[in-house]
């Protein structure tokens, strides 16, 4: 307290409770310079009160010691206090006892916490299996107090709350163009079937003239790179299209980045099924490409994509695999420069399949020759009819800064796929068959496997001579191998599925202990049964624990990335149509969430 | 205004005030009562009355400092009751009543016994003080924010806080004497002991 009469000494207190008050709000939040500026004045001529700043410090750093020990909320919490405000809700919308005040009302805190929560689980499971599956707990149009109601406030399990990567995925319109729809997933429910946790995304509309094989997005999330599908008129392209800022319809096309050309031929490979080597790609003639609704930009056409299609992590480059859309050939290795004019093959052999990044490397397979030793002519699985059933894999690692191509040392490892902290990896082990399209290979006797992994960073030095025979024998604008050090696959395989199979999908999220593997159906290689395999951070073992999604159906093309798993259910599931189905984690706590039933979604990878 | 508002919106903000604040919001409750089935069982009243005064919320951006607010009306409440509560045995016993949710005198004290000097300095300094400091330093609230949920003006709660930060230091001070004096304590009967049986 100031008095108005003070004596001399009352006055250096009072200087004193002013820098003790000073530097508690400057522990607090900025103060006004000149206040510092006394503060350190009257700090330098009284050392009693440089030991009692410090004390303050010392105790402030033990209070903030208490952050690290946050205690946990019970489980059932949300449950509880989400039936007690439906409690109210009731009451304020009925009207009854509003007169009364708070102590007439009947209070929650009668019964023991723990009974209170026994009785809403009870409510819960009841409420749930009584509902019909997919039909929202909602207040219904019959009388109030009627079972619908007590539904409604039937409590809900407490949602997990989860940061992860933006999730995207588009559904078609009705008038022909595509639904884009971003989410940031932000709590999740320990079960699906209790919907405690709705999906809210931010909508827009996309206009594409091409229907989607694939969609994948940029690093940055400014742009997606819409795979072309076979059927239509616009087949075979791979379009980059800017993904639109705003919610709502945009029919104004917007203005495509610098980086991306707009007019520029488009490379294709070959169509000629000739096997011979193409050092160059050519232009297919009158390719120009045709800007379409929202600016999207054609990379590449008259082809089809086959597998995967992937950013770089960096986000430089795009990595995908693509045969004529004739199918005279089969596919070569394409590569994209963000900001060049467009996509164009690094093989010519016809017969390499993307497979994923190591880095800055490109991770691809091939098929080299058939369990006889005969090399498989051009890779083309047109002629395999003919030739050995079986035919051996062989994968190798690619710079397209540089060029330089490296071979795994291991053999017989198809589509590997390495985390990006470069310590696992996943891969088919054995041999692989010609589809039966006739397009493509498929893994035959072997197995799925994880392992370790080892990459050292490609040589900085000059590449060797082009001379040297790339992968599958072919010639390739890069070099042949020319690092001593082995690469590849490290440690001992452990087996995730066992073969025959006809197809696989198997990606590890950012931090590498979270490993998605999708395995398609023998009778439908467009559907398949997806799970997440979590590992033991120190040794790379399946954690056998922890089992977050043991195996779902999912349609082929799940998006895995920080935070979450994301996939497209088959249609027809419980009488559904798809829905985009999300399974979140924070730590080890895992939850899941999806979008309402929708036609034919496309994740966004 | 009460009434007035939409409580389907109402219920949806409140939900996701939940989401993003329930943790912290018990994890103050705890430290400041330092029992977690009461801190349980206030959190979710915390919530209930910030669904109830929804209308009072002027700006979004204010959610959470308006949510502490509560949460700290509901705890120092819940105090005063527990103070009262307390007396009622000095005139009769009131059955039923100390077997509710608020914590015995002997279970306070043998959790003062069991906790680190820290917690046990912070119980013996004034509630309100005890709340400003785990706000702005446990629960990061700026001077505005602390302001708001102590209910009162942005000097007066830098006054509280400089208070309570010199409640603490002797409370502190206070426990190591303690522990000291014990320890002095200790040894001096072990010694004894030591004596003795020679």
């Amino acid at each position: 307290m100031t008095l108005p009469f003070r004596r001399r000494h009352h006055d250096d207190e009072s200087a004193h409770d002013r820098a003790r008050a000073t530097w508690s709000h400057a522990m607090l939040e900025p103060i006004d310079p000149a206040e510092t500026s006394w503060l350190e004045g009257h700090l330098a001529g009284c050392g009693e009160c440089r030991v009692e700043r410090e004390a303050f410090l010392e105790d402030r750093q033990l209070l903030r010691s208490l952050r690290e020990q946050a205690p946990e909320p019970p489980r059932d919490l949300w449950a509880r206090t989400a039936a007690a405000i439906e409690q109210e809700s009731v009451r304020r919308s009925r009207g009854v006892l509003s007169g009364l005040p708070d102590r007439f009302m009947p209070r929650r805190a009668r019964l023991p916490l723990g009974v209170m929560a026994g009785l809403l689980v009870a409510i819960v499971v009841v409420a749930t299996s009584l509902a019909p599956r997919g039909i929202p707990l909602a207040p219904g149009p019959g009388p109030a107090g009627s079972a619908v109601v007590v539904a409604s406030a039937a409590p809900r399990p407490t949602p997990i709350s989860v940061r992860t990567a933006t999730l995207g995925w588009i559904q078609p319109n009705t008038d022909g163009t595509y639904q884009l729809n971003l989410a940031d997933v932000e709590q999740v429910c320990p079960d699906l079937t209790a919907g405690c946790a709705p999906l809210k995304n931010q909508q827009t509309t996309l206009k594409l003239t091409v229907k989607p094989q694939s969609i994948v997005s940029s690093p940055d999330n400014h742009h997606l790179v819409v795979v072309g599908a076979s059927g239509g008129s616009d087949a075979g392209s791979v379009l980059v299209v800017p993904v639109p800022s705003g919610p709502g319809p945009s029919g104004a096309p917007t203005t495509p980045p610098t980086a991306i050309p707009t007019a520029s031929p488009v490379i294709s490979p070959a169509p000629s099924a000739d096997a011979s080597p193409e050092p160059t790609p050519s232009a297919i003639p009158g390719g120009t490409p045709q800007p379409t609704p929202q600016g999207a930009t054609s990379i590449a056409e008259g082809v089809m994509v086959v597998g995967e299609t992937a950013y770089s992590p960096n986000g430089l480059w795009l990595a995908f695999s693509a045969r004529p859309l004739d199918g005279s050939t089969g596919p070569d290795l394409y590569v994209w420069k963000v900001g060049d004019t467009s996509a164009h093959p690094v093989t010519s052999d016809h017969a390499t399949f993307f497979s994923g990044w190591d880095g800055s490397r490109i991770l691809a397979s091939r098929v080299v020759t058939a369990r006889t030793g005969t090399p498989v002519a051009s890779g083309e699985p047109s002629a395999a009819p003919t030739l050995p059933v079986e035919s051996h894999p062989v994968s190798f690692l690619f710079d397209p800064a540089s060029g330089l191509a490296q071979d795994l040392a291991e053999p017989d490892v198809w589509l590997p796929s390495v985390d990006p902290s470069g310590r696992f990896s996943t891969y088919w082990l054995g041999t692989v068959v010609p589809d039966a399209a006739g397009t493509g290979w498929m893994p035959a006797t072997g197995r799925l496997v994880l392992d370790g992994w080892t990459a050292p960073l490609a040589p900085a030095g000059s590449p060797a001579p082009a001379t040297s025979a790339g992968p599958g024998g072919s010639s390739m604008p890069v070099s042949g191998p020319v690092v001593a050090t082995p690469v590849g696959p490290a440690g001992t395989p452990i087996d995730l599925v066992a073969g025959p199979i006809s197809a696989f999908d198997a990606r590890f999220d950012p931090t590498g202990i979270r490993l998605a593997v999708w395995v398609a159906d023998s009778s439908d290689p467009t559907v398949g049964t997806l799970r997440l395999v979590v590992l033991d951070r120190t040794h790379g073992e399946i954690a056998q624990d922890l089992n977050p999604l043991p195996s779902v159906s999912a349609l082929r093309g799940f998006s895995i990335d920080s935070g979450r798993l994301a996939w497209v259910t088959p249609p027809g599931q419980n009488g559904k149509q798809s829905v985009v189905q999300v399974l979140a984690w924070s730590a080890d706590t895992y939850g899941q969430v999806e979008t309402q039933p929708a036609g034919q979604p496309f994740i966004v990878r | 205004m009460s009434g007035t508002w939409d409580q389907d919106t109402a219920a949806v903000f409140v939900e996701s005030l939940f989401v993003k604040h329930h943790g912290e919001i018990y994890a103050y409750l705890v430290r400041m009562l330092r029992d977690p089935e009461l801190a349980a069982d206030l959190t979710q009243d915390s919530f209930i009355k910030a669904y109830k005064a929804y209308a009072s919320l002027e700006k979004d951006e204010n959610a959470r400092a308006w949510l502490y607010q509560i949460a700290h009306r509901v705890a120092l409440d819940h105090i005063r009751h527990r103070k009262i509560i307390r007396m009622v045995p000095l005139i009769g016993d009131a059955p039923g009543v100390s077997g509710g949710s608020s914590p015995s005198a002997e279970r306070l004290a043998m959790d003062l016994r069991l906790s680190g000097p820290l917690e046990r300095a912070l119980a013996k300094i004034p509630e309100r003080q005890r709340a400003a400091l785990l706000l702005a330093e446990v629960h990061d609230l700026t001077g505005l924010e602390l302001a708001a949920a102590l209910g009162t003006s942005h000097v007066a709660a830098r006054a509280i806080l400089t208070r309570a930060r010199e409640s603490l230091r002797r409370a502190l001070a206070a426990e190591k004497d303690a522990e000291r004096a014990t320890e002095a304590e200790r040894d001096a009967r072990y010694a004894g002991q030591s004596g003795g049986s020679r």
